[in-house]
Parts: C-alpha cells; structure tokens; sequence
C-alpha cells in the first residue's frame, strides 16, 4: 500500500501529525510550553522602536520564494513575522516599507499588512506604498531594494525568508545605511552571509519558531512543541543508528530505508 | 578594442555597476533603474510565454480543456482590483498556499530522515565521531522548548561552535565564488573589450 523506501518516512510523518494534535491541544488547554530566549526575535522590537526614534522607515523582505514551492515554509514564516512588524509600526506610527519579489506573495503581504493596521486601530494609515512589488528577477529585485535602502534610510531593515545569492547585497547595503539588520534564513549556503553581516541572525529553524514566539499564541506554541518533540527523536535515530553501525549491525538502517 | 556594439553596451553597463564601488552616484543609479525596468519587461514577457504556451494554446488548439481550472484561478487572483468581488481571489491565494504546504512537507524526507540515515556511520575515525557528535550537538541547539540542564546546555553550546564552523567554511567557499564571478566580468573587460589580456 505505500511505497517501498517510504514507509518509515510516513511512519515518521503519521506520529508527528499525532504529536502535533496532541501538543496543541495541550496548550489550548492552557498547558503553554516553555520556550527559550531567541535574540533576533526579541530584537525586532528594538529595531522598530529604533526606526520610530529615528523618524526613518523599517524596511522588510519577507524573502524571494513564492508561496507555492518548496521553500514556501520559508516565506510563510517571513510572513508571519511581517505580521508582527506590521502591528510595531502601526502602533508608533512609524513607516513600513515591504519589498516583495515573488508575485503571489504580494496579496498575502498586503493582506497581512492591512489586517496588523486594522488590528492595531490604525486602518487610516494604511498606504499602498508599504508593499512593493519590485521584480521577480533575483538581481533586478537586489538592485531595487539596495536603491530603496540607500533612498530611505531606513532605521531598521528586517529580512526573514528564503534567500539567495543576492543575501550579501541585501545585507551589506542595509548595513550600509545604519539599520539595525535583523535577517534569517533556513538555507544553509546563505546563513554564514547573515552572520557576518546582519546583527542578529536566526538561525534555520529559529525563524519558524518566529510566529510563535512573537505571539505566544497557544496553536503555534503547540507545534513548537511538537517540531522538539520531532528533533529529539531525529537526535535518537541519529545515536541509535551509529552507535548499531559501529556495532557492525545493518538492521536498523535497514529499517529507516523502508 | 572591440566594435561589437553589444560588448560595448555590456562594459559600459558593468562599469557603471562597478562605480558603486567609489560611492552611490548618479550614474549607478541610472542603470539600476534601466536594468530593474528591463527586468520587469523581460518577466512579464516571459510569464506572457509561460501561460501562453503551456495553458492558452493547448486549451485552444489541443482542445485540453483541464487548462481552464488554472486559468480560472489565475484570473480570479485580478479579482482584488476589484472590491466587490475581491473576495475571489482568496480562493486561488488558498490554493496557492496550500500547494506551497504540501511540497513544504517533502522536505521532512529530504532534509531530515535522509540526512539522520547520512549520519549512520561507524564511529571508527575521526571524522566520523566529529559527524555523528556535530549533527547530534547541531541539533540540541534547535530544541526550543525543552529546559535546558547543564548538560544540555553544553551539548547546545558545542552545536553552536558547531554551526558557525559550518558556516565559516561556507562562507569562505562562497567569497571563493564570488571572486571567481569578478575574474570572469574582468576577463571580459580586458579581454573581449579592450584586448588587453589574451583570451
């Protein structure tokens, strides 16, 4: 019935859907998991406030994939910090400039963004302006966002998302004009630019735990919970199936290959 | 020097990228724009293609009739210039999102059952352990939610060495590409454009 070669693969996926039921469904109850300190996230409202003193705009990229690959997870997530974002410059008043370069990201941004004015009473405020489609060409989309950054000056440029070779470019520009640089990605080729450049790095799966730390909402607490629950499995399997390998024992890799 | 006028317009274009190097100037901002605007004309050119050629013509000159589902998204997605109806274009953004979930959930192959099972390897050099105990500690400083004993703590700490060793290694591989891209662009300057280097 399912495939050979995936059969520890939808064991694995079928036990973390349980896991995540329960898990939220734990916190719903008010059972809310404990989660760490996360500098980036906890920066970002540092970063805002910075920009609203300094009467310059926040400047944010909610990454260059669209919504409907793989690295959609990446871009939702950059999203929902953009939500976070959005309701900060609301409240101070403070000016939000959205750079987008995926097309069907744009509606989703926009409706984030207006929904974080509303939310925070301040509807009226809203401009069209603040969510810029700029191209969907990696090095046309970096060129306009360096000319917007050295335009605007922003006090804060927060980049959160799926990033390519044009990481560098963003960064270094951003860091260029003053801002405080709060960027992440989950791809591991262009982290190591965040970290040299950028002030605060969130690192891989730091960025998914964004939505939920910035908003302690009880769903999302649930699934950070679980997404533990899941690694220290991962950290299990890795041990288990090392320490049989040193053995000189193929049966448990044998069973992770179903 | 070369009177290939495309080699021309292409040097004239790199330096004036280049000049960025001296400060933000006019020039490089003029040919920013020009290359943000020819960028957007080549995208929507090329999306014009994309739909034309793989649901437009199909569905008039094949009769594919399956094509007219995406089409119907695709054009509801325009129903948000338009209030009363801006409601509809929702669905397709829902369907987007969702397509976008479930290739999303891929990955817990790809990226993580497939590379717990790359670690799988007997812990009888030194290279091995550094994979097996790097992974194992790489991973300790993601958990979020767990509270950290002393232990754990120091697992965490020992990923995080971990992970910027990784990425310091990254980040040189990279700078090593990146001056590779400049050898190139210079190649072309002083060799296909004012024939100072021999190609």
């Amino acid at each position: 019935m399912i495939t050979a070669g995936k059969q520890f693969v939808f064991m694995f996926f079928a036990f973390m859907i349980v896991v995540l039921l329960y898990r939220m469904d734990r916190a719903k109850k008010g059972n809310l998991p404990w989660i760490r300190r996360i500098a980036g996230l906890q920066a970002i409202d540092e970063a805002v406030g910075r920009a609203t003193e300094l009467g310059t705009p926040v400047f944010y990229v909610p990454g260059r994939t669209e919504i409907n690959t793989s690295g959609a997870a990446q871009t939702m997530a950059g999203l929902e910090i953009l939500g976070h974002v959005a309701g900060l410059t609301a409240k101070y008043d403070t000016e939000l400039i959205t750079a987008i370069a995926a097309p069907n990201v744009q509606p989703v941004a926009e409706e984030i963004v207006r929904q974080a004015y509303v939310a925070a009473g301040k509807a009226e405020a809203l401009k069209p302006e603040m969510v810029q489609f700029l191209s969907n060409e990696q090095f046309a989309f970096a060129a306009a966002c360096l000319a917007i950054m050295n335009r605007e000056h922003p006090g804060a440029a927060i980049m959160v998302g799926e990033f390519q070779a044009e990481t560098m470019m963003l960064v270094e520009a951003a860091a260029q004009t003053g801002a405080i640089t709060i960027c992440g990605t989950s791809r591991a080729i262009q982290i190591p630019f965040f970290v040299a450049a950028a002030d605060y790095t969130l690192i891989g799966e730091e960025m998914f735990a964004g939505g939920a730390y910035l908003t302690r909402d009880p769903n999302k607490l649930g699934s950070i919970a679980a997404l533990d629950v899941g690694k220290v499995l991962g950290t299990l399997i890795i041990l288990i199936g090392a320490i049989t390998m040193t053995a000189g024992n193929k049966s448990f890799l044998n069973f992770i290959k179903k | 020097m070369t009177s290939d006028i495309g080699i021309w317009v292409a040097a004239i274009c790199t330096l004036a990228m280049f000049s960025f190097l001296w400060k933000e100037n006019s020039i490089f901002r003029s040919f920013q724009h020009i290359y943000v605007g020819i960028a957007a004309g080549y995208g929507m050119v090329r999306q014009w293609q994309a739909i034309n050629n793989m649901a437009i013509t199909p569905l008039l000159t094949k009769g594919v009739t399956t094509w007219i589902v995406p089409i119907i998204l695709g054009v509801l997605l325009f129903a948000r210039f338009f209030k009363s109806i801006a409601y509809l274009s929702r669905w397709s953004v829902a369907f987007l999102i969702g397509i976008g979930g479930a290739l999303s959930i891929k990955i817990l192959e790809t990226e993580f059952i497939r590379q717990a099972q790359a670690t799988f390897v007997p812990m009888n050099s030194f290279n091995n352990i550094v994979l097996v105990l790097g992974t194992v500690a790489g991973l300790c400083y993601f958990y979020f939610t767990i509270k950290p004993s002393t232990a754990l703590l120091g697992v965490a700490k020992l990923g995080r060495y971990v992970l910027m060793i990784s990425f310091g290694a990254g980040f040189g591989n990279a700078v090593m590409g990146r001056v590779s891209l400049l050898i190139s662009r210079m190649q072309f300057l002083f060799g296909q454009w004012i024939y100072l280097i021999k190609m």
